[in-house]
């Protein structure tokens, strides 16, 4: 990286763009390889000690000093260099030098007026800038942002990404982002990630045109694992109907008036990027996530607002990323809690016995005594989905399900979702949008908490173009 | 400096106001000086605490540690009077916290908890059991305050004095070590210890410096306890003692430096007061605590802040601090710009 260099890193969710970051500032320590900060090597050393040698980074969930006033947060960040960050006699106040660099750290970041307010009492957007002001505050040669656009609205990504780009031009900045197209806009140099290695580094440009890259981000259009053998679900009644919701963490705001609808037996994908509000639509259907305001109507009344455990019972299976298993419980233990607190007689949508799970899923009958973190990724999946169906389900929620698995357990489990269709409705997140693609009947697909697209699965599934210029850049 | 500071000019004030208080409300200087030395031992105990955001559940190690100290160095003839013994016992605890300091800051949260509640329980089960070192549980009897000059310390309202005047260095050593760069670092761990140590804070070594001097602070507490008691038992270190010394914290105000020091006098006065009506008092005052952790975690301090703001120019600075927001909004968006501050910015700047 160079001097008045922008460089971005992009890549699908997992490529291991954050891991890479934790890596270089010390956070976990690299098993092999070398890291050099303008010649000497800092690999290993604690995250302290790399960043007195001059790299300083921003995270991609704000981190800062929330009881403190904005002014401390940004005085503490510039003590860390001075020299007298050790003394335990003389006031804070006896260090004008101090004062002084805090208040032009200030004016830099426009934060004026607002430095006594407490940092957690700012909005998301001033918390991001106190953030990156933290950052900055150590005097970097090397910054590193995660992130510093994500969950900002639209103006506030044009205030900060004009602020990343003053501050670029004297110090090299590298930056993972998903909003892809603004980062692209700004950057010098663009690296690709996917799956934990370098996909290719190139100018925004070659980026832009680079088909790798596409692929990566829109799937390759390449026969999906499977094809469907059920007929698509045909427009059933209208089993759940979202109307303008929203729901914050915080105060990020990530559902925005998001609205859409399944009707009985279909397979519904949500599509979209990262921080898109796809999972946390999932949380809110399942009640883990309250709504700011909408209304959820499944089967004819609204659910919105009931704990999750009322909204369990009422059919609706959830299937959390990362499986959600009770770790240390054995695969029998973990599916007898499915079945406990809901009904589970197959009267009102699906369930499943422990017989009809053990011909599904012949693993977890053979693994049913192990520990669920003893699982591998696939069992676990299957045991997650297991579990949800063991009491009876009308719509079933899966947040990438098929997340790093091999392909021929996504295969199988693509094959069971498949059998599903028409029995229950599905909705699910997905990243594999070639997989997800042949699986759903219909798509949503959302940006900023918003839906933008919806249509049939089909044609996107097909028309590699149609898709590129619906879900690309 | 030549204008006091109100934190210091208000620890004077109540550190000659404590005996005539209690002798109002029928209690004896001896007392007052209790109260005083538990305050000076709070006080340490929320440097961990308070503002480290290091919760110790067996701050009475220290004081027990630093009261065996002094007892051990007077009776051995090592050193005379009480000055001398004070200054071993600082010496002493300073050094055994550094060297349990390292292993014990090793975990963190609720692991850092454990390990300081086993160190008062295994400090009690030394204290109690080395009958050689310790007295075991006759204790450590026979010590004498000496004289001061002209000053017979064997007189209470004497040895008052010079606790008092201890303490107020002390208060006044504290101010200083929180309003430095130094006690910063520390409310920035408290905060967000993963950030600090990205800003390049070594923040090992800030904890362990925080843990030798709270320890010693709260160990000088137990020294001057010693010659107050004549006496040292084992109690001084048990894990029971270790929860009232918390129970101050909490109950006085963790957030505040005179916090504690208020929480010990609340604790005293309770003591005192509802023992003479039921020898249940420790059931009221532990009812009392949970109350304060309920209702008021930012314990009298933050109450008396409430009652003060409520009677009058309050509400600007309430405004200031809308609280917990309950949504960003794209509306507030403008918030983020310089000039429009929540507060009426002022115009000339």
């Amino acid at each position: 990286m160079n001097a008045g260099e922008v460089h971005a890193l992009i890549g699908p969710n997992g490529a291991g763009k954050t891991t890479l970051f934790n890596l270089i500032s010390g956070r976990f320590s690299p098993d092999g390889g070398a890291v050099r900060l303008c010649g000497k090597r800092i690999q290993g050393l604690e995250s302290h000690q790399i960043c007195r040698q001059g790299l300083a980074r921003s995270f991609q969930i704000t981190s800062v000093f929330r009881g403190l006033s904005v002014y401390e947060n940004l005085r503490l960040s510039l003590q860390g260099g001075h020299a007298a960050r050790f003394d335990p006699w003389h006031g804070i106040g006896s260090f004008p030098e101090l004062a002084a660099l805090t208040r032009q750290l200030i004016a830099f970041l426009g934060l004026e007026g607002i430095e006594d307010v407490a940092a957690g009492s700012l909005s998301y957007g001033g918390l991001r800038l106190v953030d990156l002001g933290i950052a900055l505050g150590s005097a970097p040669r090397v910054l590193l942002l995660d992130e510093p656009l994500a969950g900002l609205a639209a103006a506030e990504r044009e205030r900060v990404s004009r602020l990343i780009q003053t501050v670029a031009v004297s110090i090299p900045v590298l930056i993972v982002e998903h909003d892809i197209d603004r980062v692209l806009g700004f950057a010098h140099r663009v690296t690709v990630m996917n799956q934990g290695s370098v996909l290719m580094s190139g100018t925004p440009g070659e980026v832009r045109a680079d088909v790798r890259v596409q692929a990566v981000y829109t799937g390759a259009g390449t026969p999906p694992v499977a094809e469907r053998k059920t007929a698509p679900g045909a427009g059933g009644a209208p089993l759940l109907r979202l109307e303008r919701i929203n729901a914050c963490y915080g105060k990020s705001h990530v559902l925005n008036d998001a609205s859409l609808d399944v009707r009985e037996g279909e397979i519904v994908a949500l599509l979209g990027r990262n921080g898109a509000g796809k999972s946390t639509l999932l949380k809110a259907l399942a009640g883990l996530l309250p709504l700011s305001s909408g209304q959820i109507i499944y089967r004819g009344r609204d659910i919105a607002g009931l704990p999750p455990p009322d909204i369990a019972r009422l059919g609706v299976g959830y299937v959390p990323q990362g499986r959600g298993l009770f770790a240390g419980m054995t695969v029998a233990e973990n599916l007898a809690l499915g079945r406990l607190a809901r009904r589970a007689d197959g009267r009102d949508g699906v369930f499943w016995s422990e017989r009809q799970v053990n011909e599904i899923f012949p693993r977890l009958h053979e693994r049913r005594s192990v520990a669920a973190d003893y699982l591998s990724g696939g069992e676990q999946q299957m045991a997650a989905v297991a579990r949800a169906l063991s009491g009876n389900v009308r719509l079933l929620l899966l947040d990438e399900p098929f997340e790093g698995l091999a392909p021929t357990v996504v295969q199988d489990l693509f094959h069971v979702f498949d059998k599903l269709r028409g029995m229950l409705s599905i909705v699910i997140v997905e990243h594999n949008l070639d997989v997800v693609l042949a699986l759903a009947d219909r798509v949503f697909a959302l940006e900023r908490g918003a839906v933008f697209h919806e249509g049939p699965a089909a044609p996107l599934l097909a028309d590699l173009d149609y898709r590129k210029r619906i879900l690309w850049l | 400096m030549s204008r006091v500071d109100p934190p210091l000019l208000t620890g004077a004030v109540a550190l000659i106001a404590l005996p005539l208080f209690m002798h109002v409300v029928g209690l004896t200087v001896n007392t007052a000086c209790m109260a005083v030395i538990f305050a000076i031992a709070a006080l340490g105990l929320n440097l961990l605490v308070g503002f480290t955001g290091l919760t110790s559940f067996g701050h009475a190690a220290w004081f027990g540690i630093g009261a065996y100290a002094a007892a051990i160095a007077q009776r051995s003839g090592f050193a005379a009077g009480i000055g001398p013994p004070i200054l071993v016992a600082i010496l002493f605890v300073a050094v055994v916290a550094t060297a349990l300091g390292v292993i014990i800051l090793r975990r963190r949260g609720v692991y850092f908890s454990l390990l300081t509640l086993a160190l008062s329980a295994l400090t009690y089960a030394v204290a109690f059991r080395w009958t050689a070192v310790t007295g075991g549980e006759d204790g450590l009897g026979g010590l004498h305050r000496g004289a001061l000059g002209p000053l017979d310390l064997d007189n209470a309202l004497a040895y008052y004095g010079v606790v008092a005047l201890i303490g107020l260095a002390v208060l006044y050593g504290l101010l200083r070590v929180i309003r430095s760069p130094f006690g910063h670092v520390l409310v920035a761990i408290r905060e967000n210890p993963l950030r600090a140590s990205f800003q390049g804070y070594p923040i090992e070594r800030y904890k362990l410096a925080v843990f030798v001097l709270s320890a010693v602070v709260t160990g000088l507490a137990g020294a001057l306890s010693a010659f107050q008691n004549y006496l040292v038992s084992a109690d001084a270190t048990s894990v029971a003692y270790s929860g009232e010394l918390l129970a101050m914290v909490v109950i006085g105000g963790m957030r505040h430096l005179l916090g504690p020091a208020l929480g010990a006098l609340f604790f005293v006065l309770f003591r005192e007061l509802f023992s003479i009506w039921s020898s249940n008092w420790l059931l009221w005052f532990g009812l009392a605590f949970v109350a304060f952790v309920m209702y008021s975690p930012g314990g009298l301090i933050e109450i008396g802040g409430k009652l003060r703001r409520r009677t009058g120019r309050s509400r600007a600075s309430l405004r200031r601090n809308p609280g917990k927001a309950s949504c960003w909004r794209p509306s507030r968006l403008s918030s983020l710009s310089a000039a429009s501050a929540p507060s009426p910015a002022p115009t000339s700047r």
